[in-house]
C-alpha cells in the first residue's frame, strides 16, 4: 500500500486534522492540519511536508521539542492514545493552543507515531489563559535561571556545581580566584592538591565530602590546611532538573556576623576555659544548690584529687574546718545573690596539713536565668601566718611599750617626787627650825623664870617684887607664845606629811569617791615652798595659806570620781609648770612682779570643771599643739622629761575626763579640766562625814 | 652697849624665834623684817649691827639683799640662814661679804647665839679698837 494512500485514509478516519511524524519529521500533514499550521493546500508531500513546517519550527525551541518527545511522544503505547496541549506556532507566527492525541506506529512502518492536533484557542478563553500563565513561567523561569548565574558569581561563597558523576560543571568565580583555572577533571584532588596535602590518601575530608555528595547527603566540615588557615565546608548536594548537583564551599572568612560571634563566644569560651586552668587560684564554680560544677585544676590539686572526682560533689562535703560558718555563708550568699569579699577558712589536705586559705565570693547571673556562685580562693597560708606572726609579734612590742611607758611615768612621778621632795626639806626645814627652837627657847626661858620666881620670892620689898612679878609675866608670856609656836610648827608639819602621803598613796583606783580640794589642797602644799617664791595661789577665791587648809577644806567639798593620788600628780604637774615658766620667763628678772595661779571649781551638766589660771606667760604659739606630745620639752637642758603634760592628760583620760588649753601667749594659760561629778554620792558623802560640811 | 641686830625671814615664826631667844640675855636690841625690802629699808634708816637673813625669800633672794645691805653699809655684818647649802653657794656669800653662814634647821639654836656672839665681839673689839685709835690720834 502506497504511504500517501494510507495517510490519506488515515486522515479519513480521523475528523481531526492529522499529522505522522518518523524520527524528528514531519512526515504527513493533513490538509485540514495543512490549513490550521497555515500551510498551503495540496502542497504537502515530498520534501515540502518535512523540515520546513516540522515541529522544530513549532515549537518554541530546541528544548521544547525535547520536552514534547520526553513528556508526551514517548509514552505513547501502540493501542493507547494519550492527550496534552502545547503551544504551537503557525507558519505566520501566530501561536495557538493545540492539543495533541497520538499513537505510536509498529516498528518499520512509515511513521512513528500519528497524531490529530485540535485547535482549542479562539473562543475557549480559559485555554489562552492557561497558555499565557504557561507563557508567563516560561518567562519567570528564564529570568530567575539568569538571576541564579549572577548570584553565582556575586556570592562571597566558592560555589561548585558538579555532575552526578562527581566532574565539574560550573564553579563561580570564587573558586576560580582559589585554586585557578579549573579544567575538567576531580575537584576533590585538585582542591585538595592546592589547599590540604600533596598526598591524597582517599581517606580526606574531601573524600568524605565525596562520597556523602554520591550518597545525596548534606556535609559539613571544619578542616584546618597546613597553613593553618581554618575552613568551613558545607557540602549541599542540590539535584536540578537536568540532574545536576551543585554544592557549596564556605570558608571560615566569609562566614556570617553571627557565625563569627558565635565562633569567637566558643574561642573566648575556650580561652577561658584554658586561663582558668593555668591560673594560680583555685576557682570552685557552683550552682544554685551549692552543687559544685566546675573546679580548676590548682582547685583540685589543693585537694588531692582530679578535678572531675570533685564536680558533681556539694559543697558540705568538702571537709573545710567550719568553726566560722563558712559553708553556711557561701550557702546564704548564693541564695541571696551577695558576694563576700576576702573570706579565710582552713583546711586540712590529703597530706594532713592545714592550709589557710582567702577566697572571695560572688553570685552571678547567667544569661539562661540561673545563678551560679563562683568562689576564688587563693593560698594564704605562708601570708597569714608570716602575719599572725608580724602581728603576735606587734602585740608583744605594744605590751613592751606599755611597760615602758608605765616605767617612764613611774620614774616621771619619781622624779617629780624628787623635785618635790627638794621644796618638801624646805618645807619641813622651817618648821622643824621654830619647833625644836621654841622648845629650846622654852627650856631657857623657864631656867630664867624658875630665876625669876626664887627672886621673887626672896624679894625684899614690893617694889622689887613688883618689877619681879612683871618679868615673870613677861617670860610666862613669851613661853606661852613659843609653845603656840611650836605647835603650829607641828601642825604644820603633819600637814605636809598628809599631803606627801596623798602623793605617793598607792590608790590609783579612779573610782574612789573623793573631795577635788583635798587633792588640790595636797598639791599646793606639796609646791608651796616653790609657788611662795614667785607669787601665791588663790583656790575657790581664797588665797592659799599652808597654816590654814584644814579649815578651808571642811568649807569646801565638790565629789568627783577618782583617785586623790593621781589627781594630785595631775595639779603638781601644772603648777610645778607654772613656776618653772615664770621662773625661765619674763617674770623672773622682775622682783616686783608677782606669779598668781587661780584655781576655780564648777559644777556644769554633770561633770566638775576645774579652771586653773596663770600668769605665767603662756606657751610660745608654735609650739602650743605639741605640748602633750610625749618627751616635747623646752628645758631639756635643765633635765625636763617633757612627760608632764603627757602625763597630765593620761591621768585626766583615766578619770573618763578631758584637759584642754586656752593659751595667752605673753600673759599664760588657761587649763580646763572636766571630771566625772558624783552629785547622786554627794548625799551620801555628806552623811558619812557630817564634820567636813 | 646693846648692839642692833636686823632679822630678815619670810617666816614669821622663825622671826619671833630669833627675837625671842636674842631678847632672853638682853645684849641686843632686835629688828625683824618678814621682806627683803623692807629689811633694806631698816637698814637705810636705823643703824643696824649685825644682819641674820635668810636666803630664799619671795620677791628677793637673800644674796642679793646682802649686796644690796653692802652697798648702804659695808660695815654691816650679814649671817646667812639657808637649808640649801652647796659650796658654791657658801663661797658666793662670803665673796660678797658675809660674816658667816648658818644652816637651817638649826641642831641647837645655841649655835646660832654662838655665831651671833662672836661677830658681836667682833665689832665691840673693832669699836674698842677705832675708840682707842682715836685717844692715840689725840695723844699723837
Amino acid at each position: 500500500m502506497n504511504t500517501d494512500t494510507l495517510f490519506q485514509e488515515l486522515a479519513h478516519i480521523f475528523p481531526q486534522p492529522v499529522m505522522a511524524v518518523k524520527g524528528q519529521s514531519v512526515v504527513f500533514l493533513s490538509e485540514d492540519a495543512k490549513a490550521l499550521l497555515g500551510i498551503k493546500p495540496h502542497s504537502a508531500g515530498g520534501e515540502n511536508c518535512l523540515l520546513p513546517y516540522g515541529l522544530d519550527v513549532h515549537f518554541e525551541n530546541t528544548s521544547s521539542y525535547h520536552r514534547f518527545r520526553d513528556n508526551f511522544l514517548d509514552k505513547l503505547g501502540f493501542h493507547s492514545s494519550t492527550s496534552t496541549v502545547y503551544p504551537f506556532r503557525k507558519l505566520d507566527n501566530e501561536f495557538f493552543l493545540a492539543r495533541l492525541r497520538g499513537k505510536r506506529l509498529k516498528d518499520g512502518e512509515d511513521a512513528d507515531y500519528i497524531l490529530t492536533v485540535e485547535d482549542i484557542t479562539g473562543p475557549e478563553r480559559e485555554y489562552a489563559d492557561i497558555y499565557a500563565r504557561l507563557k508567563g513561567a516560561a518567562d519567570e523561569t528564564q529570568k530567575l535561571k539568569n538571576s541564579y548565574r549572577e548570584l553565582l558569581q556575586a556570592v562571597n561563597h566558592g560555589i561548585v556545581i558538579l555532575k552526578p558523576d562527581g566532574t565539574v560543571l560550573e564553579v563561580n568565580d570564587y573558586i576560580k580566584r582559589l585554586v585557578g583555572d579549573m579544567p575538567e577533571g576531580d575537584l576533590c584532588y585538585r582542591l585538595c592538591k592546592k589547599l590540604w596535602a600533596d598526598t591524597f590518601d582517599g581517606n580526606c575530608s574531601f573524600c568524605r565530602m565525596k562520597d556523602a555528595l554520591r550518597e545525596g547527603r548534606a556535609f559539613r566540615e571544619l578542616v584546618e590546611d597546613r597553613n593553618g588557615n581554618h575552613w568551613f565546608f558545607t557540602w549541599a548536594p542540590v539535584m536540578d532538573s537536568k540532574g545536576h548537583v551543585s554544592t557549596i564551599i564556605k570558608t571560615i572568612s566569609e562566614i556570617t556576623p553571627e557565625m563569627r560571634l558565635r565562633e569567637k563566644i566558643a574561642l573566648k569560651d575556650e580561652f577561658l576555659y584554658k586561663i582558668m586552668e593555668t591560673l594560680p587560684f583555685g576557682i570552685l564554680i557552683m550552682d544554685e544548690s551549692g552543687c559544685i560544677e566546675y573546679v580548676n585544676r590548682t582547685f583540685a590539686r589543693r585537694w588531692g584529687l582530679e578535678s572531675r572526682q570533685m564536680s558533681g560533689a556539694l559543697m558540705d562535703e568538702l571537709h573545710i574546718y567550719d568553726n566560722s560558718g563558712f559553708v553556711q555563708n557561701i550557702r546564704d550568699a548564693l541564695s541571696t545573690g551577695r558576694d563576700l569579699k576576702d573570706i579565710e577558712y582552713q583546711y586540712e589536705n590529703s597530706e594532713g596539713k592545714v592550709k589557710i586559705l582567702l577566697c572571695d565570693f560572688y553570685a552571678l547571673e547567667l544569661s539562661d536565668g540561673k545563678r551560679r556562685g563562683i568562689l576564688i580562693e587563693a593560698d594564704r597560708t605562708d601570708s597569714v601566718l608570716r602575719r599572725r606572726r608580724a602581728e603576735s609579734l606587734a602585740r608583744d612590742l605594744d605590751r613592751e611599750i606599755q611597760e615602758r611607758n608605765r616605767a617612764i611615768i613611774e620614774q616621771e612621778k619619781l622624779a617629780a617626787v624628787g623635785r618635790l621632795a627638794a621644796g618638801i626639806t624646805h618645807e619641813l626645814n622651817t618648821p622643824t627650825t621654830y619647833v625644836r627652837g621654841n622648845l629650846q627657847l622654852i627650856g631657857q626661858y623657864s631656867d630664867a623664870l624658875d630665876k625669876e620666881i626664887s627672886r621673887f620670892v626672896n624679894a625684899s620689898d614690893s617694889h622689887e617684887q613688883s618689877a619681879s612679878r612683871k618679868k615673870i609675866c613677861g617670860l610666862t608670856e613669851t613661853i606661852q607664845n613659843a609653845g603656840r609656836s611650836a605647835f603650829l610648827g607641828t601642825e604644820r608639819i603633819l600637814n605636809i606629811i598628809q599631803s606627801m602621803r596623798g602623793f605617793v598613796r598607792s590608790d590609783t583606783e579612779a573610782d574612789n569617791v573623793i573631795n577635788i580640794y583635798e587633792p588640790l589642797r595636797d598639791s599646793i602644799v606639796l609646791t608651796y615652798n616653790r609657788i611662795k617664791r614667785f607669787g601665791k595661789v588663790v583656790l575657790g577665791g581664797w588665797e592659799f595659806d599652808p597654816e590654814n587648809t584644814a579649815s578651808f577644806i571642811q568649807g569646801h567639798c565638790v565629789l568627783v570620781k577618782g583617785s586623790a593620788q593621781r589627781l594630785s600628780q595631775l595639779f603638781v604637774i601644772l603648777l610645778n609648770n607654772s613656776i618653772d615658766a615664770w621662773n625661765h620667763g619674763e617674770g623672773a628678772s622682775s622682783l616686783m612682779g608677782r606669779l598668781r595661779v587661780e584655781i576655780d571649781v564648777k559644777g556644769r551638766d554633770g561633770r566638775i570643771h576645774v579652771i586653773y589660771r596663770d600668769n605665767a606667760g603662756g606657751i610660745p604659739k608654735e609650739i602650743e599643739e605639741r605640748v602633750f606630745e610625749p618627751f616635747f620639752t623646752t628645758r631639756s637642758h635643765e633635765g625636763g622629761t617633757g612627760l608632764g603634760l603627757s602625763i597630765a592628760r593620761q591621768i585626766v583620760k583615766e578619770h573618763g575626763g578631758e584637759i584642754t588649753l586656752e593659751n595667752y601667749p605673753g600673759r599664760g594659760v588657761c587649763w580646763h579640766i572636766s571630771l566625772v561629778g558624783k552629785k547622786e554620792e554627794q548625799r551620801f558623802y555628806a552623811a558619812k562625814y557630817p564634820d567636813r560640811r | 652697849m646693846q648692839l642692833n641686830i636686823l632679822i630678815v625671814d619670810d617666816e614669821q615664826p622663825i622671826c619671833d624665834l630669833l627675837k625671842s631667844f636674842f631678847e632672853l640675855g638682853g645684849e641686843y636690841q632686835v629688828h625683824v623684817a618678814t621682806d627683803p625690802l623692807e629689811a633694806l629699808e631698816i637698814v637705810k634708816n636705823q643703824v643696824i649691827h649685825i644682819v641674820l637673813s635668810d636666803i630664799m625669800m619671795p620677791g628677793m633672794d637673800g644674796v642679793a639683799l646682802l649686796k644690796e645691805i653692802k652697798q648702804v653699809d659695808g660695815l654691816v655684818q650679814v649671817i646667812m640662814m639657808t637649808a640649801y647649802s652647796t659650796v658654791q653657794r657658801v663661797i658666793q656669800c662670803l665673796r660678797y661679804g658675809a660674816t658667816d653662814y648658818i644652816m637651817k634647821p638649826f641642831d641647837d639654836i645655841n649655835d646660832v647665839k654662838v655665831i651671833v656672839d662672836d661677830t658681836a665681839k667682833k665689832i665691840r673689839r673693832w669699836k674698842d679698837l677705832i675708840v682707842k685709835s682715836r685717844e692715840l690720834d689725840v695723844r699723837v
